[in-house]
């Protein structure tokens, strides 16, 4: 099995808005990183200076991921904008393929406890509450 | 048994039809307010409008330590979440959901979906059971797959060739109920012999038509 070092690729699921800046990001970074939506379309929201690989497909079919070398990579985010999609697909990543980081976006945090204890949730429900709080101990 | 019903529309009619007829204790969760209001009509009980596939679905319907639950959405990933949130978090013993994409079928067992079924798997599970008996011979099955009626050609080389029914003795229990010869169609008697070139039309039960069906094709 690969380690950790020698796993280099992120792939990203899902050109939401979210997804296409971590690709863009990633990609500007010099880190190869390939990009899933079912939508070609959706890759316009991409960096125009993005740099890695774009696969039109839908991301819950293994073909689709082992397209995308998702066995040797070193990180996957899954961020399309739908919860069930991507507690499914992080469900079968963490059963089929040995990813050292898996981030998931959840819309719904009440699903999280769905979730196999070996992803990483990004959750902007909690990220929005913590900045009103932040702001409302501004306000004093 | 306690069994949970979600989504669906004409199938979850069906379904939960099915299980009242049987006597089981049914809680019908369906999202659509048109479809749950006719599910609600047709079967005599009430259904809870909401989406299956949030976790407060089942904490407001209390469904805890149910027995089975059929989950019926369109979405193959919809389905997953329902099977899982009954059975992780509110400890129901089976789950039974349709998936779309046939390689799902494999993928949601290993994710612990006891049994994901889909109708294009099936069908061709069926067409391959269909082709394994060789083309010359055609089967249909009637009452439930109860009974098997089963067509064969009857090649010259056969071994039962020029033999009399009487003379004919089969593995199991079964009735030829006719054979096909130039054009007309005999109804046999324990003295008809079978000639080759015959089309004979067998009636057993679907676990010894295959017994039947190389017992009629031996050669020596």
């Amino acid at each position: 099995m690969l380690g950790k070092e020698d796993r280099k690729t992120v792939v990203v699921i899902g050109s939401s808005k979210l997804g296409a800046a971590i690709a863009s990001y990633n990609s500007k970074k010099g880190i190869y990183t390939v990009i899933i939506d079912k939508d070609s379309d959706a890759f316009k929201k991409l960096d125009p200076n993005f740099s890695g690989f774009m696969i039109t497909g839908n991301a819950e079919e293994r073909y689709i991921l082992e397209k995308a070398h998702i066995e040797t990579s070193k990180e996957c985010d899954i961020v399309t904008d739908n919860d069930n999609t991507n507690i499914f697909i992080a469900c079968l990543l963490v059963k089929f393929y040995q990813i050292p980081y898996i981030y998931v976006r959840l819309h719904d945090t009440t699903k999280s406890i769905l979730l196999p204890k070996e992803v990483k949730i990004i959750s902007p429900y909690l990220l929005s509450m913590n900045l009103y709080q932040s702001l409302k101990e501004d306000e004093k | 048994m306690k069994i949970i019903v979600c989504g669906g529309n004409k199938e979850a009619d069906f379904v939960i039809r099915e299980f009242k007829k049987g006597g089981h204790r049914i809680a019908v969760i369906n999202g659509n307010e048109i479809i749950a209001k006719q599910l609600s009509e047709n079967n005599g009980l009430d259904v809870i409008l909401s989406d299956p596939t949030k976790i407060y679905s089942y904490t407001d319907s209390n469904v805890y330590n149910y027995d089975l639950i059929v989950s019926l959405l369109e979405n193959d990933e919809d389905n997953f979440v329902v099977c899982k949130i009954a059975k992780q978090l509110f400890n129901v013993k089976k789950a039974i959901c349709t998936v779309q994409n046939p390689d799902n079928v494999a993928i949601f067992k290993a994710l612990g979906v006891d049994s994901p079924i889909s109708a294009s798997y099936l069908l061709t599970e069926r067409i391959k059971g269909e082709s394994d008996v060789e083309s010359l011979i055609k089967t249909l099955s009637m009452e439930n797959e109860k009974i098997m009626i089963t067509e064969i050609k009857i090649k010259n080389t056969f071994a039962i060739v020029g033999k009399t029914l009487k003379e004919v003795t089969f593995p199991h229990e079964c009735n030829v109920c006719y054979i096909y010869r130039d054009s007309t169609m005999i109804i046999p008697r324990g003295d008809t012999k079978i000639e080759g070139e015959d089309t004979v039309v067998i009636a057993s039960t679907p676990n010894d038509q295959e017994d039947i069906v190389s017992y009629l094709k031996r050669e020596d």
